[in-house]
């Protein structure tokens, strides 16, 4: 007896069909799986059948083949668990046959017969969707994940004996609610406030501007002058994930499987912090499956590098491409994937290796010679795709308790979005969504300043010792600075603002 | 630069490095370098035993070889190197009266500059910034009332006090540790070009190829001190190079000042035990042109420089009042004017740009 079930497999951001097939022979009895199965897809034979055992049914004495279909893509995962299931049970007539190639089956079983959450379910419940496929069963921790998929009905299952129920219509499972995904948004709250940050009105105002254009920033200071928490101010601030963003950073998180039991659709953005010894592959992306890594993670999201220096050479330059294309591809023997990666860079170091140059709480003992080379393990090219770049100065502890009342991330937030609303509207036709994008034919259109403030930017150049590339940073920073005041020419106080962004140039990198 | 077959021999004779007595001694014994020179080569040395150890009759007889003297002829070419010996009528006279004067001296650039008034500025190589800041204004204002500044081109203070000097218009002096032909440290290497471009001079008593060794340095800091009327201290540990030069200052009958630093920061102790033992302070270049009795050579130029302050408005003037007082950070600012980050950034970058105030490090903000 021929059984036929459908299930899904993964690769890169992408599902793809697998056709699983059960032949119920005489024979030895026996649970043979082909079609390039890896090992946790041959480990399946065991899960299915204690899983129908302990479901109240009875594995078949028969030899059965089990094919996945097609037979030369090789499958990864437990997720074929339901459908070798599923399959089983009709090959062996405890289910009868029944037309399920519409209908997909997802879902790792436990020996008990209950269904565990699996990898990717995201990515290919939307694939399903855009093939036509009607229906998915799936397991209820990944049910809230897929909410908002639209043209396919979910159904959340429990256990195998509630899956067989439900297909031969004894008890039906409900379908689950479509959700709207401004319903989801609202939930939506970023761990670190604004407002819990103390004093910084210098790098609150930065974080700011960064916000408001995209711009990469590094922040320069001693030990516990509070830029990690800084840093993690920024997802609040930055404009809501909309919902084909939101898709898309959910799906990467989704393959990779860091989103959680239980977790839908992903509403603020992403944070990633990884250690400064992540290797290169982990920052990029690779292994066997060509795994996305860190930079897709933090897609549409912040990508924070605390103690940059301390990071490998090599893994530092990796982050070039990545940050140049918004994309990176990830090629592996077995495997190849492409990942998208358009984050935001958000560095922090000190300013020299014992960490005290420039504090007024400690005196620093380092040289000149070891600070600069201290500084020098960040290449040029690198820090040529920061924007901003400032220094953060410990504030004192009298100061902590005393100091101004601190705006709250939502009325930064406002404030961002409107910016950012001017940038989406100027640039409709130019391919690009905020300032930091701008290149130099860009600039040149968009960026114009008054006859002032070109005085102001060109005795900058004089006097301050700025370079021209420089001079181009601060054009741009200086056009987000103008659009966050609602003007349409950027003026001189915009440009002296932007100036100050570029302060660490002619202090450091000299 | 033409040499003599008596330079080659005297520079060769340096690479024994024994005493300047020593040297003495043989040069009146022989009569001439050269015929210490020639006796060597017929005897394979053995005529220098009376003088110095064996392990330095064989640095001589390695140098005395035609190839190895042949080779430094061409470095001391290259570089353009001087030889004056103590005979010499040009060998300063500050220097010849000091207990162990070098018997020869390599140069490279002008020797006039020891004839002016020549102040050496010494401290760590792993100054504060403060320090060095402080450094570079004390240099540059003895330089503009004509007084050349002499040190050691290691790093940090040393390189403040050059440049300062350089930035002020008079010639500088370097005393190096290593042959003229070694760039120690090598990042002073611009450094040292620039002394000499500018008509100021390098010294060192290690013949060419030398490479600096730790035990070069306090031997060479008696010249330091040995060619300045007064020694300025500017920061440095007790037990440190820097106090060693003071010291053979004290032996010379030099001036010694000290720069008043942190009380209570480790790095300041060395100043502040001189200025205990009777080591004057100082606050700018005018005390010590008083003091030296210069003041009257030339016009402090400072009193030009401060012209009217270019038209602020309040913003700027209200910061630059602050900053008139001392130096400040960008939160301690905000907090002092009540003003807005957009508003207080851009109004500091046009007071930098104006050149009345200077961002430091540490986000904080100081008056030029």
């Amino acid at each position: 007896m021929l059984a036929r079930t459908l299930g899904y497999g993964l690769s890169g951001v992408n599902g793809f069909a697998v056709t699983v097939e059960v032949y119920a022979a005489n024979g030895i009895p026996a649970l043979e799986i082909i079609g390039l199965p890896d090992a946790s897809v041959k480990e399946s034979r065991d899960r299915v059948s204690a899983a129908i055992v302990n479901s109240g049914y009875a594995m078949p004495i028969a030899r059965l083949t089990v094919n996945l279909a097609p037979a030369d893509t090789k499958k990864a995962g437990p997720a074929f668990d339901l459908p070798i299931a599923v399959s089983v049970l009709m090959a062996s007539r405890q289910l009868e046959s029944m037309d399920l190639t519409r209908t997909l089956l997802l879902g790792e079983l436990s020996l008990d017969g209950s269904l565990q959450p699996v990898r990717g379910a995201l990515p290919m419940v939307i694939s399903a969707s855009e093939q036509g496929i009607e229906e998915v069963i799936l397991p209820e921790a990944n049910a809230e994940e897929v909410a908002c998929i639209q043209g396919i009905r979910v159904y959340p299952a429990r256990n195998l004996a509630q899956v067989v129920d439900h297909l031969k219509g004894k008890a039906r499972i409900p379908a689950q609610i479509q959700r709207c995904y401004e319903e989801i948004l609202s939930e939506a709250h970023c761990a670190v406030d604004l407002s819990q940050v103390q004093g910084q009105l210098g790098a609150r105002r930065a974080l700011e501007v960064a916000a408001a254009g995209g711009h990469n920033m590094l922040m320069i200071g001693v030990p516990g002058s509070g830029k990690t928490m800084l840093a993690r101010c920024l997802p609040g601030i930055l404009p809501p994930l909309n919902f084909e963003e939101a898709l898309e950073t959910t799906r990467i998180h989704s393959i990779a499987g860091k989103l959680g039991a239980g977790k839908g659709l992903m509403v603020t953005r992403p944070f990633c912090a990884p250690h400064h010894s992540a290797s290169v592959a982990s920052l990029i992306g690779g292994g066997t499956q060509a795994r996305p890594g860190e930079v897709s993670m933090a897609h549409n999201g912040v990508l924070f590098l605390d103690e940059l220096p301390e990071f490998s050479r090599n893994a530092l330059e990796a982050l070039r491409q990545p940050l140049e294309d918004g994309v990176v591809s990830v090629t592996r023997v077995q495997n190849q994937a492409q990942y998208q990666s358009n984050f935001m860079l958000v560095a922090s170091m000190n300013p020299c290796p014992c960490g005290y140059y420039g504090s007024k709480q400690r005196a620093c003992r380092c040289s000149q010679h070891e600070i600069r080379r201290y500084l020098d393990r960040v290449s040029g090219p690198l820090l040529d795709r920061i924007d901003i770049q400032i220094e953060v100065d410990a504030v004192p502890v009298k100061e902590i308790n005393q100091s101004r009342p601190a705006e709250s991330s939502a009325v930064v937030a406002e404030r961002v979005r409107k910016a950012r609303e001017l940038q989406q509207e100027r640039y409709a036709q130019d391919g690009i969504h905020c300032n930091a994008q701008l290149d130099a034919r860009l600039s040149k259109r968009y960026c114009e300043l008054t006859p002032e403030a070109t005085q102001v930017l060109h005795m900058a150049v004089d006097r301050m010792g700025m370079s021209m590339r420089a001079y181009g940073r601060v054009l741009k920073v200086a056009r987000t600075i103008a659009d966050l005041a609602g003007e349409e020419k950027i003026a001189t106080a915009h440009v002296a603002e932007a100036i100050q962004y570029r302060e660490l140039d002619g202090k450091y990198w000299k | 630069m033409r040499y003599t077959r008596e330079d080659g021999c005297r520079a060769w004779l340096t690479y024994a490095q024994v005493h300047s007595d020593v040297v003495q001694k043989i040069l009146n014994d022989f009569g001439s370098a050269e015929a210490v020179y020639d006796r060597f080569l017929q005897d394979k040395g053995k005529c220098l035993k009376p003088y110095m150890a064996l392990a330095q009759i064989e640095f001589l007889r390695e140098q005395a070889t035609p190839e190895a003297m042949h080779q430094m002829m061409l470095s001391m070419q290259r570089e353009q190197m001087g030889i004056i010996g103590m005979d010499d009528a040009r060998y300063p006279d500050m220097l010849r009266s000091i207990a162990d004067p070098p018997e020869l001296l390599f140069y490279r650039g002008d020797l006039d500059c020891l004839m002016g008034k020549c102040i050496s500025i010494v401290g760590t190589r792993k100054a504060a910034p403060n320090t060095i800041d402080a450094t570079y204004k004390i240099a540059r204002e003895l330089s503009q009332a004509g007084v050349t500044i002499i040190s050691g081109l290691a790093m940090g203070i040393d390189t403040a006090a050059h440049m300062g000097c350089l930035e002020g218009g008079s010639p500088t002096v370097a005393l190096m540790g290593c042959g003229l032909d070694i760039d120690y440290p090598v990042s002073n290497h611009d450094l040292k070009e620039r002394i000499v471009a500018k008509g100021g001079l390098l010294l060192s008593e290690y013949p060419p190829g030398s490479p600096a060794m730790p035990w070069h340095f306090p031997v060479r800091n008696r010249i330091i001190s040995g060619l300045s009327r007064a020694v300025i201290m500017m920061e440095a540990l007790i037990r440190s190079g820097s106090m060693t030069t003071v010291n053979h200052a004290l032996d010379q009958g030099r001036e010694v000042y000290a720069y008043p630093g942190n009380i209570g920061s480790e790095w300041a102790e060395g100043a502040h035990q001189l200025l205990r033992d009777g080591a004057s302070y100082f606050a700018s270049a005018k005390d010590i042109l008083e003091d030296m009795h210069w003041d009257d050579v030339a016009p402090a130029p400072s009193t030009q420089q401060k012209a009217a302050l270019p038209p602020l408005n309040d913003a700027q003037r209200k910061i630059f009042a602050l900053l008139n007082q001392r130096e400040m950070s960008y939160d301690e600012l905000a907090d002092a004017t009540g003003f807005d980050a957009p508003t207080l950034s851009g109004e500091l970058t046009m007071l930098s740009i104006l050149g009345l105030v200077k961002s430091l490090p540490g986000k904080t903000f100081g008056k030029v």
